[in-house]
């Protein structure tokens, strides 16, 4: 499947996971959506289906900063250690409610970054990364 | 040979006198004669103690020991000529010898020494006087403090100096219709004369003594015959019964305008000749340079106290500000973006009845978050610096069941039971009010970390360590949340706020009524173990026994 059709969803804010459901299957309604409140649970589900020998999946993944247990930068600090087949089959979009310049700056330094989104996402916010996604592999969109 | 004895008489420098063994004046030079007045006819052949019949007892008997052979003399004595003027005297008697080897007679030669004694004094004066500026000069320049330099100055001009009295003091603004100048550094034998002293620079006659004098024309004054100067009259009987008769008055202006005086005190008139006074001048203007200095370092000093103090209240001002505008960024700002997503789906076409009943119970939910977020917060900012304490002793044990009770009321689904171990310190002198609250607010926060249902136990111990009061929070749950990470200490702290979420703020607002309360909230930062709060809390002398 040549279309980021997957996404993950990993934030301890249940409403924010359903939000953010709603508004994925607003913009595409036949996306494959997983969500996760621990952050731990997230990852080990990453590493079962995409890096199981012979998956070339590709998903968009939205992590959030602030969890409990495992913080997005723990998470990050976990996703490097993945084969590079894996994480590059992940994109990953930093999602939160800080407009905290420090968390911006960070998340722009981490190189599995995509981008910083603000809380709430809306259907924009998706198509754009969707887009942006889709135009660097040189695919078209939908 | 008579020749040759007239021409000594007449001749000599030295003034000389000769008798037979009665004492008979057979010889008298001429330098003799003209210190005693007399013409020859005066004297010679006439008996000594006829002439000078007042001769006293000590003289007689030189005259008897040295008709007896004996030769005697002195280098420094007193002779009081009969105009009453005072000599000073160096002299000797030898006896003399007639061809059958039987003493003769006695002759005595002597010379007036009066100039050379008086320039050997000032020459030990002066050489006093030298001695004292270089131990004053080294008293100013290494005394680092004011006080110890003043006193130790006024010592050193009695002992050094050997004067009488000595004292210094500054010159005080004037008080209604007074402005008295009372000794502050003050030393001497005779220190008596300065009970009850002090001088009125506003008082007519006070104002036109030499100290007052000397402040007010910025100019040394010296007194060097106390009893007739018309302008000591108001002293001068007390300062004769204490033996002072000169004194010198020296006056100081500092570098701020403040002015001072020393004053000193001689029992000797004419203490203060114009080399002494240059001297004491000398030592003015060290004292003076010495005072600048130290009040200069000891502003430097000031302003480096305040300038660190300054810096410590803005970085703990800053760091609050900071902690506050990330927990706003987070905190409150999740709960708005919530709301803000839900608002826009809920009007949304497409969404079906249940996603909207949904949508609108998570805004009811999200709305309670938010107003206890913006609660916890205006709670901390209101304790922050305004702490009224009401102190009391607090029993520990009857501390925790309440907030047990609470929590089991307010809180039920967190299903937290505290163990607690107060056998360390059983009870505190502190505020009950904000020290429950701040204990709930830890419990709370650590409640909130928990990710699913479960029961959690939280452990408080309690103990003096270097005189103060710790309690150590700990929970059976958390052990996981600092694993693996080197941060700051502050890092930590963000992160754990963070953790916590909505009890972020709750850790906040504890730790800022454990820093109003004057004690600490830290935390463990060991990877290894459980979460671990210690709040250290300051005791007073009593609760520490």
């Amino acid at each position: 499947m040549n279309y980021f059709n997957n996404f993950i969803i990993v934030d301890d804010d249940k409403i924010n996971n359903k939000l953010c459901k709603l508004v994925i299957e607003g913009v595409y309604p036949d996306a494959n959506i997983v969500d996760f409140t621990d952050p731990e649970e997230g990852f080990d589900f990453i590493v079962k289906k995409y890096a199981q020998p012979g998956n070339q999946d590709r998903a968009i993944l939205l992590l959030d900063i602030i969890m409990p247990i495992m913080d997005a930068w723990d998470f990050l600090e976990k996703f490097e250690e993945l084969a590079e087949d894996v994480k590059s089959r992940i994109k990953i979009y930093i999602l939160s409610s800080s407009v905290d310049k420090e968390d911006m700056i960070c998340a722009n330094n981490n190189k599995y970054v995509e981008y910083y989104l603000i809380k709430p996402l809306n259907a924009e916010s998706i198509h754009l990364m969707v887009h942006v996604l889709h135009k660097r592999l040189g695919w078209s969109d939908r | 040979m008579v020749n040759r004895l007239n021409a000594l008489m007449k001749y000599s420098p030295a003034a000389i006198l000769m008798w037979d063994t009665e004492m008979t004046i057979i010889e008298a030079s001429d330098k003799w004669l003209e210190r005693h007045k007399f013409l020859e006819e005066d004297v010679i052949g006439k008996n000594h103690y006829t002439v000078f019949p007042d001769t006293s007892q000590r003289w007689r008997d030189i005259h008897q020991r040295c008709l007896a052979g004996a030769i005697e003399s002195c280098d420094n004595d007193l002779l009081y000529l009969t105009n009453g003027a005072v000599e000073n005297v160096k002299w000797e008697i030898n006896p003399y010898k007639n061809a059958d080897n039987i003493i003769a007679g006695l002759i005595m030669i002597s010379e007036i020494i009066t100039e050379k004694v008086r320039q050997n004094a000032a020459l030990v004066r002066m050489h006093r006087e030298l001695t004292l500026l270089n131990r004053v000069t080294d008293i100013a320049t290494k005394t680092p403090d004011e006080f110890d330099m003043l006193e130790n100055v006024c010592k050193a001009i009695e002992e050094v100096g050997e004067y009488q009295l000595v004292w210094f003091s500054y010159i005080p603004e004037p008080i209604k219709d007074m402005q008295r100048i009372s000794p502050f550094h003050k030393f001497g034998s005779s220190i008596h004369y300065l009970d009850n002293f002090y001088i009125d620079l506003l008082d007519e006659h006070h104002r036109k003594g030499p100290t007052a004098t000397s402040i007010l024309q910025n100019e040394t004054i010296a007194v060097n015959d106390l009893e007739s100067n018309y302008n000591f009259a108001p002293w001068k009987e007390k300062a004769a019964v204490a033996g002072l008769h000169s004194s010198i008055s020296i006056p100081l202006i500092l570098e701020n305008n403040q002015k001072a005086v020393f004053a000193i005190y001689s029992s000797e008139p004419n203490a203060f000749i114009a080399d002494v006074i240059e001297i004491f001048e000398r030592m003015r203007n060290e004292v003076v340079f010495a005072i600048n200095n130290i009040q200069r370092v000891h502003q430097g000093k000031i302003a480096q106290v305040r300038r660190d103090r300054l810096i410590r209240e803005l970085n703990t001002r800053n760091r609050s500000l900071e902690e506050f505008t990330y927990m706003v960024s987070h905190n409150l700002r999740a709960k708005v973006a919530d709301l803000l997503g839900i608002s826009t789906l809920v009007t949304q076409p497409g969404i079906g009845e249940n996603e909207k009943t949904e949508l609108i119970n998570s805004i009811k939910s999200t709305s309670l978050k938010l107003d206890e977020i913006i609660r916890d917060l205006n709670s901390s900012l209101l304790v922050k610096g305004h702490l009224m304490l009401n102190t009391e002793i607090i029993v520990f044990k009857d501390l925790i069941e309440k907030i047990q009770i609470k929590l089991n009321t307010m809180r039920p689904s967190s299903r937290i039971t505290i163990q607690s171990d107060f056998s360390g310190l059983v009870s505190v002198y502190s505020d009950q009010y904000y020290l429950f609250e701040a204990l709930y607010q830890l419990f709370v926060s650590l409640s909130n970390i928990k990710i699913e249902d479960a029961d959690q136990v939280i452990t408080i111990t309690s103990s003096l360590q270097n005189g103060k009061a710790v309690l150590s929070v700990a929970d059976n749950y958390n052990k996981v949340l600092l694993k693996g990470k080197e941060r700051p200490v502050f890092e930590i702290y963000r992160k754990l706020y963070h953790h916590l979420t909505e009890g972020g703020i709750k850790l906040f607002y504890a730790e800022t009524i454990i820093e109003n309360m004057g004690g600490k909230l830290d935390v463990n930062t060991d990877p290894d173990s459980h979460i671990t709060f210690t709040i250290v809390l300051p005791l007073d002398d009593e609760q520490i026994s």
